[in-house]
């Protein structure tokens, strides 16, 4: 019977392991004190990419600090953020500014298109794929891009920049198309490729300024060449916004997109 | 409180029915008892707010709420005012549409639904799935026959992602703000657009869809800026969380516009 007396023994063991659950039991009320009482402390910020806290640091921002940047993203000059971010670049107004830009584009070139056919008078209707496309084309470039050349400038070993800074230069180049694309209302066409041209190379003008120091504080002089990679596709985008949004626009016979089509 | 002189283990469930019995009585005040620190401010809110229940809108905020604790878990009872196991269904379902009717009115026109954000804490999702369904199907209607399903799928996540992202928003910018909450009052507030989009579904003038659209649009962004200034925002931050609101209704208003 010694088996027995072996599960006599292992009884005892589970009644122990009871008897510590019952005590773990007990403590449940005074651990419901304990949170309420360290509540009021403020909590600290983990340097988490999965908590929301973390990216509060980048959307710390008050009203006119985010309409000032707006408005001195659109005068190309070197250091915009050292002298307008103070060094620390938000959030808020790159990724606002872009679905800002998203909105306008889908607005005026629905409202030039329905305008045209309403004076042509056919049955007018809504261009709905235009704003899935322009969000499409947009996200990408102001939020994909910036995201890629930064892998690429790390990878190439220039650590120069966060990938926030980078998100942040895109975001607020281009706002200058927001002020664009409402001008562009004007059925004229020759205009409307002055304006979309004028604003790429002023944008363009400032991405240069401000990503080149970035790129040349490499060794590698190689590095810098990506500067063209960069001014390759600004100006790919603004031809893609010119011709998805603004191209079957102007009234009657089209003298000017025609022939440069 | 002389139940508290017993030091049994059933303690606590003598307690809670004798916070049921204050909540049901509107009386007194509940003395600060050991187990309702969570909602201090409840029992002050629900005794003003007893007259609108009686008259006719189900009293959802004049229901009693008992929180237990047992070993921890925290549980929460609602005693509806009679037995809900064996009544009607149809009972059931006008309880919910009442619920939601009793949000609606409280999102869009606070002055008539009590004026305290006490309904909206027990938030739900039917309401916004139920106007967010009506909306796309209106507008998808509304659109040409071969755009119909890109009209309705785009709607749909466009509600779902813009109200996610607005709610994120506010919460990046410090705002104290539940999640679920904020995108149940975003969910409700679409209402007047979707009173925008049934009346430019009967009235084709550009004339009268214009300034409706526009009219619920701006309804639509006051209705969820009466929320959203209860989420303790610095003031020189209030513009840069309502903005957001300001475009993801404006998408809608111009899609009715335009159609």
């Amino acid at each position: 019977m010694s088996q027995g007396g072996y599960a006599v023994v292992d009884v005892d063991d589970e009644i122990n392991e009871q008897g510590n659950g019952l005590e773990f039991k007990t403590f449940l009320p005074t651990n419901g004190h304990t949170p309420r009482a360290t509540s009021p402390s403020p909590p600290e910020v983990p340097h988490s990419f999965f908590n929301l806290a973390y990216y509060q640091t980048y959307f710390d921002v008050d009203t006119n600090t985010v309409l000032k940047r707006v408005g001195m993203a659109m005068i190309p000059r070197s250091g915009f953020i050292v002298e307008n971010c103070d060094g620390q670049i938000d959030l808020y107004g790159p990724f606002w500014t872009l679905t800002t830009l998203i909105l306008v584009l889908y607005i005026t070139s629905t409202l030039i298109s329905s305008i045209t056919q309403y004076l042509v008078s056919s049955h007018a209707n809504s261009n709905l794929p235009l704003l899935s496309t322009a969000v499409s084309v947009i996200y990408f470039y102001g939020l994909g891009l910036p995201a890629l050349l930064w892998g690429a400038t790390k990878w190439l070993g220039v650590g120069e920049w966060g990938v926030a800074e980078a998100l942040g230069l895109y975001g607020y180049s281009m706002g200058i198309y927001i002020p664009i694309s409402l001008l562009c209302l004007i059925p004229i066409g020759i205009l409307r490729w002055v304006l979309v041209f004028g604003g790429a190379a002023s944008s363009g003008y400032f991405l240069v300024q401000n990503i080149y120091p970035v790129l040349a504080s490499a060794d590698n002089k190689m590095t810098r060449l990506l500067i063209i990679a960069v001014i390759a596709l600004h100006g790919g985008m603004a031809l893609a916004i010119k011709v998805l949004f603004f191209s079957n626009s102007s009234i009657g016979p089209d003298p000017i997109t025609d022939p440069m089509l | 409180m002389s139940y508290d002189r017993i030091g049994t283990p059933s303690q606590q469930i003598i307690q809670a029915d004798d916070e049921d019995l204050d909540a049901l009585s509107f009386s007194h005040p509940n003395p600060a008892s050991s187990s309702s620190q969570n909602y201090p401010s409840q029992p002050s809110q629900a005794g003003p707010s007893n007259p609108s229940g009686v008259s006719g809108k189900i009293g959802q905020n004049a229901q009693p709420k008992t929180e237990r604790g047992f070993g921890g878990v925290k549980m929460e009872t609602r005693y509806t005012g009679e037995s809900t196991l064996d009544e009607p269904v149809t009972k059931t379902i006008m309880r919910d549409l009442n619920s939601i009717y009793a949000k609606l009115l409280q999102v869009l026109y606070p002055p008539k639904g009590g004026g305290n954000n006490q309904l909206l804490r027990d938030w739900d999702l039917w309401g916004p799935l139920v106007i967010c369904l009506t909306l796309a199907i209106i507008l998808s209607i509304d659109a040409p026959q071969e755009q119909s399903m890109q009209v309705f799928s785009l709607v749909i996540s466009l509600v779902t992602i813009g109200s996610v992202v607005v709610t994120v928003n506010s919460k990046l910018l410090g705002g104290k703000v539940s999640f679920f909450q904020s995108l149940c009052v975003l969910g409700y507030a679409l209402a007047p657009i979707l009173l925008a989009s049934i009346v430019s579904l009967l009235v084709h003038t550009l004339f009268v869809r214009i300034p409706v659209s526009l009219a619920c649009w701006a309804w639509s962004v006051w209705a969820s800026m009466n929320f959203f200034t209860g989420t303790r925002l610095p003031e020189s931050r209030t513009f840069l969380a309502v903005y957001p609101m300001c475009l993801f209704f404006f998408v809608f208003a111009w899609m009715i516009m335009i159609q």
